[in-house]
């Protein structure tokens, strides 16, 4: 049975058009372009200390 | 710990002229891309410089890309050679650029920037159009993949860009 706004689809294989031809999700653009110019900066800098985090975790495990 | 809206507001506290560029202007025009610093294009004047190494100084910059990872407290004498800048400080790496590569010095730069609001917060930041000129003139892999998403978000309702 469907409810309504479902498409029937599992969530995973609904694919956004013009993903692969984007080469990008636009979806997460389009997340991003929701925010406010404050919250998009935010959003960078714990992209950057997660990203950071993950480095230093890396050469630890080779060092 | 990397915050790169304290980072740009001390630049604007000690009133330091810069413009926004790069990846994290990319990012503030809804780019999805992670970047790891802060660039700006800054005005090389000395007295510029001199305050943008007063907006710094506390946070314990080095200079990043030396082997050593050098203290960053030149004197007036070093500052006015300055053409570069690529520091790391405890809030996160900034890049200091006298220059942008497909657009020219600051004030070309400048002339080419717009304002936006960051809460209490204003700052000059690369107008969209000429962020977009400026990664294609750079050209690598990563300035081709922001230069996609730009010009997608160009598309878009202006509300939301």
């Amino acid at each position: 049975m469907k409810t309504k706004g479902n498409t029937g689809q599992p969530s995973s294989t609904v694919k956004t058009p013009d993903a692969e031809e984007l080469g990008f999700d636009p979806t997460l653009i389009e997340e991003n372009l929701s925010l406010s110019f404050s919250d998009r900066i935010k959003q960078a800098s714990q992209a950057a200390n997660a990203l950071l985090k993950l480095q230093a975790a890396t050469r630890n495990r080779r060092g | 710990m990397v915050d790169f809206i304290q980072l740009l507001k001390r630049l604007s506290d000690y009133q330091v002229e810069y413009v926004l560029v790069g990846g994290l202007a990319a990012a503030t025009y809804g780019s999805s891309l992670v970047t790891q610093d802060v660039d700006v294009c800054v005005n090389l004047e000395l007295a510029n410089l001199i305050r943008l190494k007063k907006a710094v100084i506390d946070l314990n910059p080095v200079h990043r890309l030396t082997p050593n990872r050098l203290k960053f407290d030149p004197s007036e004498s070093e500052l006015s050679c300055v053409k570069n800048l690529y520091l790391k400080t405890d809030l996160g790496a900034l890049d200091c650029l006298g220059q942008i590569k497909g657009l020219g010095e600051f004030q070309d730069v400048e002339a080419r920037a717009e304002n936006i609001q960051l809460e209490d917060l204003t700052v000059r930041i690369l107008s969209l159009e000429a962020l977009i000129e400026a990664k294609r003139a750079m050209d690598r892999p990563k300035d081709q993949e922001t230069v996609r998403q730009l010009k997608w978000i160009q598309k878009s309702p202006p509300k939301n860009r």
